[in-house]
């Protein structure tokens, strides 16, 4: 194998591994927004080093010009695309999801106990 | 405002033509008429946008501005830093949420970010906007005016907004020394006050 066939295997797992995660993300995380931060922001690095290993791989030529047109659009569309649902979610006064304060769980349960 | 109408136009139609020679490939008469002709077409189509502006205050402001400031251009050189600096930082949030997601006990703690900030113009506040949505962990889920309402996941993802580093490097992307950008910060975790 060439250098270059080993760069663009290591590009593209890794972008598989990060959109694993995001994807993993959306079923876990427990609400709307943190899901937005998800599957909206690691895919968009995923998407960057799919790419960017594809380019690797492809050399210097035309195609791999369109592909880095591709990450630009990608770059710019995306945020601006999670900002517009996020952005929706709050107008419509959906309120997020906030850690629940251990303490103050902690003195219900003592009043409980009392 | 006329002339700047007419000078967006043509750079518009320059880039999209530059786009279509890009894809196509094929550099003889009949495709290269055929790029001017779409280019055209779509330059008809999105006149009617650009006709209407959708905020013309910022743009009265802006023009205010640059009269009294003489310059507030982008700096292209500027760019050069900046893209791989957010790239970078780019790549050390997202590990930080893979690690969120991936660790058994989810060790995420969700706030609400509010602040202000001192930005020469809208272009700036578009860019850090998607910057801060670009970086996983933060959000940005409004932008009025010169505030900004920004949902973050972790504490640590906040880090970069609340020191100021962020912002700043928008900021000098427009101007030497900007000075403080950030002000009247304030966190909300709690269901209490939205």
């Amino acid at each position: 194998m060439e250098l270059k066939e080993i760069l663009s295997i290591i590009f593209i797992s890794s972008g598989a591994f990060f959109m694993f995660v995001g994807s993993l993300g959306l079923i876990r995380l427990p609400d709307f927004y943190s899901r937005a931060h998800a599957t909206s922001k690691v895919d968009t690095l995923a998407i960057i080093l799919v790419i960017l290993g594809l380019v690797i791989y492809e050399g210097f030529s035309v195609n791999s010009a369109k592909l880095i047109i591709i990450i630009t659009f990608v770059a710019l569309t995306n945020p601006t695309a999670t900002n517009a649902l996020a952005r929706a979610a709050y107008k419509f006064r959906l309120r997020p999801w906030f850690k629940k304060n251990k303490s103050k769980k902690r003195q219900k349960k003592n009043e409980l106990g009392n | 405002m006329k002339r700047i109408f007419f000078k967006n136009l043509i750079i518009q139609f320059i880039l999209l033509l530059g786009f279509w020679l890009l894809l196509s490939g094929h550099y003889d008469f009949f495709h290269i008429s055929m790029g001017v002709f779409s280019s055209l077409l779509v330059i008809l189509i999105n006149l009617r946008l650009k006709r209407y502006f959708f905020y013309q205050e910022e743009i009265d402001k802006t023009e205010a501005r640059i009269k009294s400031h003489f310059h507030v251009g982008i700096k292209f050189f500027r760019l050069l830093y900046y893209i791989p600096w957010l790239l970078w930082q780019i790549v050390i949030a997202s590990l930080q949420v893979a690690y969120a997601v991936l660790s058994p006990k989810m060790p995420i703690d969700p706030s609400i970010i509010l602040f202000k900030t001192k930005l020469p113009c809208m272009t700036a506040k578009v860019i850090l906007g998607n910057s801060i949505t670009l970086t996983p962990g933060t959000i940005t889920v409004q932008i009025s005016g010169d505030d900004f309402v920004v949902h973050a996941l972790m504490d640590v993802s906040s880090s970069g907004i609340l020191s100021g580093a962020l912002p700043e490097q928008v900021a000098k992307l427009y101007e030497k020394k900007p000075g403080q950008v950030v002000s009247n910060i304030k966190i909300i975790k709690s269901k209490v006050n939205i």
